[in-house]
């Protein structure tokens, strides 16, 4: 009987398996056998050990679509996460919350690409709102997307335009269960509203906040849907990401090993994010 | 109960497994009509095109065309992967050069001899030659284009002007329309990466088409002299503000432009005039073209050309079929005819007419007539030289459009570049460590 247990629960595992395995394991397990590889597509792959990833970390554009990923992640801590968190408890007072979340949250309802082709116009030299807008005010056309100094900044902008909205509707859900105990007790102690949020609320939103850092920087690590679409990651690479970086490598160019060794660099990295955020959930001994 | 969930979950099991492998080893094979050619290519705004070319095979020769357009970026390794398969298209676009010397040397396009032996004596000559390698005539043509600067006719008609002849003329023209507030030349980083060589590609080879030839063949340094001189010339027109807004696109954004007189020139092939066409200009009355004049002694007589191959897949299962439709491509009257008026106005067959062209395009047809006296003709940077140096100098190119006064870091990267590359090709190359003064 115990065996037959055994047996039902092992076969109800099978179609996750199956997926998990198929879908996932055997693709990662040849990205990692190709990445110590050269293969051109059309000849066979050929086994040259560590050389892509003695490229990959000596090469200055990947060097650079590092130091790009790194600024998306800490962009995209910066503005959406807490800029979320300060509207959400400006919003938790309010009036009309309805409306506000469904004004921060409507273009989390567009794919990115969306979100990207959207404002590549806008920030375009071409009729784009804009310059429309600096000119009008007389201060002449600028080419936005092909200064290399700051598009990358620009697209960290529609990013945080676009997701900020799921973050504050997180912080809400997450304040609106905090126990109200606490932070009764603070006020009746005489603390301010800033002593309350930093000493009390923010502690207690310690799991939502993590689930929201978590999300923005794996999600940001294999940033690439905005960025492509705006930008190609150019001017001269200068905005390529390191997803970008891999997709032009294994599909434009046609350097599967070398752009195998970058996807597992990625990998590690979004790994080493998601198991950080991951220990922090565990309860503490 | 125990035994029958066991069941259910195992057959639940054995369902998704057998979903999840097909999927993985059926590949995704397009499927088409048995009795049409299909045909990869990557131009999806010419789609309709190649419908109405499969529509006016089936009438001919009862063999019609299945084309499938891709977006350039997945193209190239989509087309790699399915060659090595039995999956590999019939026909394809492809390019010439260097780029189809990859595909030939592993063997997996096949041999279009045959082909030319039936139809060949529709193509103009010196073209097979442009598409043999090691003695195998690997391709037809699509196209074969010429290199030329596009301008928008009303604002010489406007400004009472005629094209330049000289050098000199062109300078003073690029500095009137400059000082008119019109974007003189429209050669942007856009969305294309490729497009950041044209304005290289023509300074230097009508600066010095012979040494032009000796960069590309790996005979001449990317730190010499002349691709110094080249470069700061480059420069001095950036600096001048010549070029149009840097996110403007040759394909949306060039044609309103030349529409609503904001920009003066575009260099690109012949070809570009079937994109102009399809965004409603119209060729004479919108826009026309010239070749650029020589910049000095040695860049006389100069001009690039560009040939764009349809190859066939040497795995493919209807290889007959591909080199019959190929063979009505190169050699039936109505296809050369459909081809002229809806597309490419730089005929390189023998059937069509000079009259039939000056009556699409009179300019194309001076142009044609014009060509022998450019006898000094070089394939484009694109295909000229290795694609692992043309795939670098053009993301440091584009460095160039952005940051001009950088051009000296430049032209090292890419001489670093050029001596990785050569040796694979069996070419001695030292690298020069300094730029000539």
């Amino acid at each position: 009987m115990k065996r037959i247990k055994e047996l039902d629960a092992y076969a109800f595992l099978m179609p996750a398996l199956f997926f998990v395995i198929g879908a996932e394991l055997l693709p990662a397990g040849y990205t990692i056998y190709l990445s110590f590889t050269e293969w051109n597509i059309i000849t066979s792959p050929e086994w040259t050990g560590l050389a892509n990833y003695i490229q990959v970390f000596s090469s200055p554009q990947v060097l650079n679509a590092l130091k790009n990923t790194v600024l998306w992640v800490l962009g995209t801590l910066g503005f959406p996460v807490i800029l979320a968190l300060v509207l959400a408890v400006l919003i938790n007072s309010v009036k009309f919350q309805g409306f506000f979340k469904t004004i921060f949250y409507l273009p989390v309802t567009l794919a990115p690409t969306v979100a990207g082709v959207i404002w590549k116009v806008v920030y375009s030299t071409q009729n784009g709102a804009v310059n429309s807008i600096l000119q009008s005010m007389g201060l002449g056309t600028f080419q936005l997307l092909a200064n290399s100094s700051i598009n990358t900044f620009l697209m960290i902008g529609v990013w945080a335009w676009q997701f900020m909205g799921l973050n504050l509707v997180l912080f809400l859900v997450g304040l609106q269960s905090l126990p109200e105990e606490p932070i009764e007790a603070a006020k009746v102690d005489g603390a301010s509203f800033w002593q309350i949020f930093y000493h009390v609320t923010l502690p207690l939103l310690k799991p939502i906040t993590m689930l929201v850092i978590a999300n923005a920087m794996i999600n940001t690590t294999r940033m690439f849907a905005i960025p492509w679409v705006m930008t190609h990651g150019g001017p001269a690479r200068s905005s390529e990401t390191l997803a970008i970086s891999m997709y032009r490598e294994s599909f434009l160019l046609s350097n599967m090993g070398y752009g195998s060794a970058i996807a597992v660099v990625i990998a590690i990295i979004t790994l080493i994010f998601a198991w950080r955020n991951l220990k922090a959930f565990e309860p503490s001994a | 109960m125990s035994k029958n969930r066991t069941i259910t979950a195992s057959v639940l099991s054995l369902i998704v497994f057998g979903l999840v492998f097909s999927f993985v080893f059926s590949g995704s094979k397009i499927s088409y009509a048995k009795e049409d050619v299909n045909f990869y290519h990557d131009n999806p705004e010419w789609q309709k095109r190649w419908v109405e070319f499969g529509d006016l095979s089936q009438k001919d020769i009862g063999l019609g065309l299945n084309p499938t357009a891709f977006k350039t970026g997945v193209y190239k390794s989509r087309v790699k992967t399915d060659l090595t398969s039995s999956r590999a298209p019939e026909i394809f676009k492809w390019w010439f050069g260097y780029r189809a010397k990859q595909l030939v040397d592993a063997g997996l396009v096949a041999d279009l001899s045959g082909v030319w032996e039936e139809a060949g004596d529709s193509v103009s000559p010196g073209i097979r030659e442009q598409l043999t390698i090691d003695g195998m005539t690997y391709a037809v043509p699509l196209h074969s284009s010429y290199w030329v600067w596009y301008y928008d006719v009303d604002l010489y008609e406007k400004y009472d002007m005629n094209p330049p002849e000289t050098w000199t003329e062109f300078l003073n023209q690029a500095e009137f329309f400059n000082e008119k507030g019109i974007n003189v030349i429209g050669n942007t980083v856009g969305q294309s990466r490729w497009t950041s060589f044209i304005i290289f590609q023509e300074l230097l080879l009508h600066k010095d088409h012979e040494f032009y030839k000796k960069l590309m063949a790996g005979e001449a340094h990317w730190t010499d002299k002349e691709v110094v001189e080249t470069m700061e010339l480059w420069k001095s027109l950036l600096d001048k503000g010549y070029f149009a807004p840097m996110d403007s696109t040759y394909v949306q954004d060039y044609p309103r432009m030349f529409k609503n007189d904001k920009l003066a020139f575009a260099p690109m092939g012949t070809w570009y005039s079937g994109i102009l066409m399809d965004r409603g200009l119209q060729p004479g009355k919108d826009y026309n073209v010239f070749v650029l004049p020589a910049i000095s002694e040695e860049g006389k007589g100069a001009l690039a050309t560009e040939i764009s191959p349809l190859m066939v897949g040497k795995k493919s299962d209807n290889k007959e079929k591909a080199k019959k439709w190929l063979e009505w491509w190169l050699s039936d009257k109505e296809a050369r005819k459909l081809d002229l008026e809806l597309w490419h106005p730089m005929p390189w067959d023998t059937i069509i007419s000079e009259e039939a062209v000056s009556k699409t395009n009179p300019e194309f047809a001076k142009l044609l007539k014009e060509v022998d006296n450019y006898p000094n003709k070089a394939i484009r940077f694109w295909e000229a030289t290795p694609t692992e140096i043309v795939n670098h100098a053009v993301a440091e190119f584009e460095r160039m459009l952005t940051s001009p006064k950088r051009w000296r870091n430049i032209l090292k990267s890419i001489e670093n570049q050029a001596a990785k590359t050569w040796p694979d090709y069996g070419v001695g190359y030292e690298k020069q460590p300094e730029l000539e003064n």
